[in-house]
């Protein structure tokens, strides 16, 4: 038995010297895989791959370059500049060398085959090590590639979930917009014929409220007149009861345009065709203008001031731009209802026991309405929200869906990256301070999804506007695992997911070994 | 509110107008004219007239030092002295210096390689009216009242000193108790510049003279200026400025001064050509006239050639004047004689020294930019540079690789092991460069700050403390490399145990030496600075850089204990600094207009002495569209110093990142450049020999041919190939000046001919510009392309042999280790080849005692008829027959695989 063994072994390793020494006999020139051997003759002539020279044999790998375009005819030495050479590798991968990195004194094939020329270098093979390690890194990457693609069923699996779950929310949202809208119109038909017995039971009350009013704008017409003659006089700087051209040239303020010349143009604002204007006419024509031009005036330091402030918020308007819209909405609806609880609480204490409660109806049926248009509203957006979200491109199985609404964080030296994919990208110093938005999604870079663009950050300064690219890599975590900035403002996340376990890797998986002997 | 959105948009509108001004222009209110600079002011208003200086006739004393004696100036009566020399090669040195001495003067002459010693006259006549000498060639006729220096080269007055009376020499005088409007007209004792006060203790100390060149029609040189070669007459706008200083994006044709200064001139006619070297360290402003512009007396010319036995005649409309005025200093001036201008740029590198050989890396291709973010970027640019197949051989780091801009630290994060990241660009023969500047950051946990706050290292302001002032690190010192102790300790912290993480292939760059100082007056250091030795710096600023590069030289060569050869690239430079650095055009802009004039500026530096000139490829300031991009490679290729570099703002431009299409063009420009490195090296070694450029303006080589004489946006490389830049987007057609009546120039890439002389239009692609190779070259090339040029150092040669049109040929090859100084024991290789009747003979000159595997792989010969099938080589191997294929479509004949180690003689015959 023993023996047996002793023999398998020897026999073993004969075939294992045989195969070397086949291996470093075999007739064929330096630098060819099996797989070309065929096209380099052993005698006769040989002809370039491109056609382009024909040579006798001999010249083949004679370390001079004859076929100057493919360098076909110097597959084992440097000579020529666009050749290739092939490393068997053997216990590691086999593969091409560009013919520069022949004999160049850098061990380039872990056999140590492209240095054959350098006495004074020794190239070691290390090809079974570094193959081991390869295979080994290799299997690891296999087992973690399958991990991750069950991982990535699942995520496709709840991808298409949440987008089911989205539509099937978005299918009820319409129906709950028909009703909303049904509802809006039933109360507004409610609020009006409410509104309409209110109206009348008010009506009894109008004419002492004509009174009332009429009292109001003669004070108001008195007030403004007087005013309207205190500039009349201010105008009028000869007080001769008219104000002429020359006079309204002193006023600065009917510089419209601001460029320190009071023009014919300016003045036929104010004048008109008149050549001079009494003070009726003053009054009757101009004023209600003038008036205007003056308040303007005098806000205006103001408003520069307030805008100034502003500007320093300049970076976060367009956020809260959209805050403002929703506050507008509500503010609308507050500022009608205030107008309405006003005129009810000037004439409050007039009115008898029925009309109250006429009123009181009106006010809650007013009030139904407004909880219906705002519930309306609230469905609307709701449906905006989710048709937009259901638009983008969550990878070829709905795989990156899940990743909608979540957040990742990663802090290096300096910041902590904020990553909210499909939404945006920000980073903010570690020691505190403002937020600095990277990017919002944008798009995906091609069809493998692998690489994300979120674009149109922040401007830097003296710069373009920031924008960060998202490598994706298959891994069973979800997870940053590196940022940096590769180019000013243009910004790089290193994102781990199982959702990237897909047809990409598998292509590069269990490529191939072949030992070639 | 409309109101409102009117005012806020004004405010978009002036920060936008601003910012653009920023952008393009630099800005001009940092940096004096003429009239702002009182010395300039005072001098240049001299009128022509008799100049009131006299020699003192009783005074001469001829000995083997040279000619000394007393001037005196008539109108004020102050009394100077003078030392006249004559030189070995035809040159002539001048001094005059005030007799009483108050203070001394500065003298730069660390800008001399050496003290120049007298040599014997032939003749010399003592008359009343004027000495004479006579020295070869050369006669000198120093002329006693007015003082007038004239010298003749045969019987041709070339140059005539004083020949203006413009001769001004203002003498030391005591301070007036105080300052005030009379006294102060022109800033004698305060002259105020923004913010800045210049007080100056010794009050106005300038020197000026002028000097006239009847024979000349162009004067070329003082370098460094955004403009053309020839330098242009400036009677309507401010005089050239010397005044080194760091100018933030300068603009071009523009005389304003730049990063380095150089004041020596060639004047040239049809005739010959002289040269002049005004040394002197202090700001300086020279005025280039043509004499019948000057308003010179043209009689008055007469009467001084008639004075001349067998005086030929002035050729009509030629003759230059140029008027040199410097703040501070004695009058210190060399005339070369020529009469080439080869012997002119000779004569210039006998006095201040030529390049020794650069290390062969440093002509290769360097990948730059501000900044590689870590260690871990340099890896992957490197990588990539395999991966793309490209050739690189050096990496470097801007100032972020520093810990807060501490240099001789480095960044604890991003660069954590910069041993292994010198190690990994060093496996694949590649060298890392990274920055050292000379001002340190005032910060008490930085060794260097320290040290020098302790030792007194430091520059002081006028007051005696150390002087601060803002550069990158905010505040800091400047080192007094004045001071030979600084110097001592500085070069010191590049030992290796000093600077941890460095290695032998480790480089360095020195920048912001002007110095830079950011908030000083015309962004450099307050002229009233005291530097070792009570020199103020307004004696020493123009040779500060020198000083510096010097110290960081000397600290190389001592880490290698003397045996490697630094390389060092500095922004600051002076006459002499060739010896020392290569220089590039500093901070220049991605613009078609920029890529054009580095070939003036780098042409400029290299009749300066100093040939290892390049631009930043690319354009630093802003971002270059492909077609720029790859045109800037394919220029950069021809110009000795091929760096490419870019600013922090800009987006990153490694050769693949714009498109295949650009990497291809890219990687065949550093491809050429890699494989011509063996020409470029050999140039260099010339270079180092004859003192001859290494890039030339045409004029150089075609001299009696005057359409050459403005041409500065062609260059020849060495005196074999000829290049045309492309600076334009868009072009198909170029127009090529083809020099020389009697010329063959071949295509480099075709091999076809053009034996026109004039313009000729070639049309051209994106792929390469026009190259031309001279007939009667011979070229040797690499053609096998490496990683980085140090894998290449055992690999064959190809020769190209153009035959010009007598069917003949010749060139050099010269090889060594490339980076030791060995070269100086012998140990290196010089071929000299010779294609003479049908035979090419190689011949090793000198003793060629550097032991190399190399070998001859090709020999293409251009421009022969088709009638030779086979040559006979004979070597030490005897004697055998080689394939030779003719190529009728380029008249080339290629001998196949001659074989024959470099390290023999060898001669093939055709047949």
């Amino acid at each position: 038995m023993l023996i047996m063994i002793s023999k398998l072994i020897t026999l073993f390793f004969l075939c294992f010297l045989l195969v070397l020494c086949y291996s470093d006999t075999i007739i064929r020139p330096r630098g060819v895989p099996l797989s070309m051997i065929s096209l380099y003759p052993t005698e006769g002539t040989f002809t370039c791959f491109d056609g382009s020279l024909s040579i006798p044999f001999d010249q083949i790998n004679d370390d001079y370059c004859d076929c100057e375009m493919d360098g076909s005819d110097e597959p084992g030495t440097s000579a020529c500049p666009n050749g290739s050479f092939y490393c068997n590798n053997v216990g590691h991968k086999s593969m091409f060398i560009p013919s520069s990195q022949v004999n160049d004194g850098i061990c380039d094939c872990c056999d140590g085959s492209d240095e054959y020329a350098r006495q004074d270098v020794v190239c070691g093979n290390n090809c079974l090590e570094l193959g081991q390690a390869a295979r080994e890194e290799e299997a690891r990457k296999i087992a973690m590639f399958k991990e991750g693609s069950k991982l990535r069923t699942e995520l496709c699996f709840k991808g298409k979930q949440i987008k089911r779950e989205k539509q099937l929310r978005l299918l009820e949202l319409v129906k709950e917009q028909t009703e909303a809208e049904n509802m809006k119109n039933e109360k507004e038909e409610l609020k009006l014929k409410v509104e309409k017995m209110e109206k009348e039971a008010l009506d009894v009350y109008k004419e002492f409220e004509d009174q009332k009013r009429k009292e109001k704008e003669e004070e108001e017409r008195i007030k403004n007149e007087e005013e309207a003659m205190k500039y009349f006089k201010q105008a009028d700087k000869n007080s001769d009861g008219v104000i002429d051209k020359n006079e309204i040239k002193m006023i600065d303020p009917f510089d419209q345009n601001q460029d320190n010349i009071i023009s014919e143009e300016e003045i036929k604002t104010v004048f008109g065709e008149e050549e001079k204007l009494s003070f009726e006419t003053f009054l009757s024509t101009s004023w209600e203008y003038i008036k205007q031009i003056f308040a303007a005036r005098e806000s205006l330091i103001n408003n520069t001031l307030m805008k100034l402030l502003t500007e320093e918020t300049y970076y976060d308007n367009e956020e809260e731009e959209e805050q403002d819209e929703d506050k507008d909405d509500a503010q609308q609806l507050e500022t009608e209802s205030e107008r309405d609880s006003n005129t009810e609480d000037d004439s409050k204490p007039k009115y008898d026991e029925e009309t109250k409660n006429i009123i009181e109806a009106a006010n809650s049926a007013r009030s139904e309405y407004d909880n219906a248009v705002r519930n309306l509203r609230d469905v609307q957006r709701e449906i905006k929200q989710i048709e937009e979200t259901l638009n983008k491109d969550y990878g070829k199985d709905d795989e990156f869906a899940y990743l909608v609404g979540e957040c990742y964080e990663y802090a290096n030296r300096e910041y902590i990256y904020k990553l909210c994919p499909f939404d945006q990208v920000s980073q903010r110093p570690k020691d505190g301070g403002i937020e600095t938005r990277l990017g919002t999604w944008g798009y995906w870079i091609n069809d493998k999804y692998e690489l994300m663009l979120f674009e149109n950050g922040q401007n830097c300064w003296n710069g373009p506007q920031r924008q960060t690219h998202v490598k994706l890599n298959c891994n069973l975590q979800t997870e940053i695992v590196a940022a940096s900035e590769p180019s000013r403002c243009e910004y790089l996340l290193e994102f781990n997911t199982p959702a990237a376990c897909s047809w990409k890797e598998s292509r590069d998986t269990g490529t191939d070994y072949h030992d070639e002997l | 509110m409309g109101v409102n959105y009117i005012i806020f948009n004004h405010f978009i509108l002036i920060f936008f107008f601003i910012s653009l001004y920023h952008i393009n222009a630099v800005d001009r209110s940092k940096f004096k004219t003429c009239d702002q600079s009182g010395f300039c002011k005072r001098l240049r208003a001299s009128k022509p007239e008799l100049s009131p200086f006299k020699i003192i006739r009783n005074s001469i004393n001829v000995s083997s030092i040279g000619v000394e004696g007393s001037l005196v100036n008539a109108d004020t009566e102050d009394f100077y002295s003078f030392l006249l020399q004559f030189l070995e090669d035809n040159t002539i040195r001048l001094r005059i210096n005030e007799n009483k001495i108050i203070r001394h003067r500065y003298q730069p002459l660390k800008a001399l390689i050496s003290e120049p010693y007298q040599h014997p006259f032939e003749t010399i006549e003592l008359l009343d009216d004027y000495l004479f000498f006579k020295i070869g060639s050369i006669k000198v006729k120093f002329i006693v009242s007015p003082l007038k220096l004239e010298i003749y080269n045969k019987d041709d007055l070339v140059i005539v000193a004083n020949d203006l009376g413009k001769f001004v020499f203002e003498h030391y005088r005591p301070k007036p108790e105080t300052i005030n409007e009379e006294n102060n007209k022109n800033g004698e004792w305060e002259e105020r510049f923004h913010e800045h006060i210049d007080a100056k203790r010794f009050g106005p100390m300038a020197v000026g003279m002028d000097f006239s060149f009847p024979g000349a029609t162009n004067i070329y040189g003082l370098p460094s200026h955004a403009d053309s070669v020839s330098l242009k007459t400036t009677g309507n706008t401010d005089p050239y400025r010397l005044y080194n200083t760091d100018i933030f994006e300068y603009e071009l044709n523009e005389r304003m001064a730049l990063y380095g200064a150089v004041p020596v001139i060639q004047a040239h006619g049809l005739n010959q050509t002289v040269g002049l070297f005004w040394l002197n360290a202090a700001e300086t402003w020279v005025n280039v006239q043509k004499l019948s512009e000057s308003g010179f007396n043209s009689n008055v010319m007469e009467k001084i050639v008639n004075l001349v036995a067998g005086g030929t005649k002035l050729v009509q409309n030629s003759g230059m004047n140029t008027h040199f005025m410097s703040e501070t200093g004695i009058l210190d001036v060399f005339f070369m004689c020529g009469p080439s201008f080869y012997d002119v740029t000779r004569q210039y590198s006998r006095l201040t020294g030529a390049a020794p050989l650069p290390p062969y890396f440093s002509l290769g291709y360097h990948q730059s930019r501000w900044n590689y973010n870590d260690q871990d970027d340099v890896k992957t640019v490197a990588e990539n540079f395999d991966k793309y197949d490209i050739p690189l051989d050096v990496i470097w780091l801007d100032i972020e690789y520093t810990h807060d801009k501490k240099y001789f630290t480095w960044d604890p994060l991003k660069f954590n092991d910069p041993e292994s990241m010198v190690h990994g660009l060093a496996a694949k023969g590649r060298k890392l460069v990274i920055i050292i500047d000379p001002h340190i950051k005032r910060d008490f946990g930085y060794f260097l700050h320290n040290d020098a706050t302790h030792r007194g290292f430091y520059v002081k302001n006028k007051d005696g403390n150390d002087y601060e002032g803002w550069c990158w690190p905010g505040s800091s010192s400047y080192l007094d490399f004045l001071n030979p102790e600084v110097n001592e300790y500085y070069s010191s912290r590049y030992l290796l145990e000093n600077f941890k993480g460095t290695s032998e292939d480790v480089h360095i760059w020195n920048d912001m030496n002007e110095p830079s100082v950011f908030n000083g007056p015309e962004v450099t250091m307050p002229k009233d600075c005291i530097h070792h030795g009570d020199w103020e710096h307004r004696d020493i600023h123009n040779i500060y850089g020198l000083f510096y590069v010097m110290a960081t030289y000397d600290g190389l060569l001592k880490r290698s204990g003397g045996k490697k050869r630094p390389f060092i690239l500095s922004r600051s430079f002076f006459s002499g600094t060739q010896r020392y650095a290569a220089i590039w055009t500093g901070d220049n802009m991605a613009e078609w207009g920029h890529l054009k004039m580095s070939i003036p500026m780098c042409l400029s530096s290299a009749l300066g002495g100093i040939s290892f000139c390049g631009a930043d490829v690319g354009g630093f300031f802003g971002n270059p569209d492909k077609q720029l991009f790859s045109r800037w490679y394919q220029t950069g290729v021809y110009l000795p110093f091929y760096r490419a570099h870019s600013h922090i703002d800009t987006k990153r431009r490694e050769p693949w990142l714009m498109g295949n299409e650009t990497m291809h063009l890219i990687r065949n420009a550093i491809r050429e450049r890699q494989s011509l490195m063996p020409l470029y090296y050999t140039l260099f070694y010339e270079h180092m020999q004859t003192g001859a450029p290494v890039i030339r303006p045409l004029v150089m080589e075609f001299p009696k041919e005057k359409e050459t004489f403005d041409i500065d946006d062609q260059l020849l490389l060495g005196k074999s190939l000829l290049i045309k830049p492309v600076v334009e987007a868009d072009v198909t057609h170029v127009d090529v000046y083809f020099p020389g009546a009697n010329e063959i120039w071949y295509n480099k890439y075709t091999y076809q001919q053009v034996k026109t002389n004039g313009v000729k239009t070639i049309k051209i692609s994106q792929n390469e510009i026009p190259v031309y190779i001279r007939g009667g070259s011979i070229i040797p090339i690499r053609n096998r392309i490496r990683r980085s040029s140090a894998l290449t150092l055992h690999d064959p040669f190809t020769l190209i042999v153009a035959l010009d049109i007598n069917g003949t040929a010749s060139g050099q090859l010269y090889l060594d280790d490339g980076e030791s100084f060995e070269y100086r024991n012998g140990k290196y290789l010089l071929l000299h080849f010779t294609f003479l009747n049908n035979q090419l003979m190689s011949k090793i000159v000198d003793d060629g005692r550097f032991k190399t595997k190399a070998w001859i792989e090709k020999i293409i010969i251009i421009g022969i008829p088709n009638m030779f099938r086979t040559g006979i080589i004979n070597s030490d191997r005897g004697q055998e027959e080689l394939e030779a294929k003719y190529n009728t479509d380029e008249y080339s004949l290629t001998i196949r695989k001659p074989g024959v180690s470099v390290a023999v003689e060898w001669s093939i015959s055709l047949l």
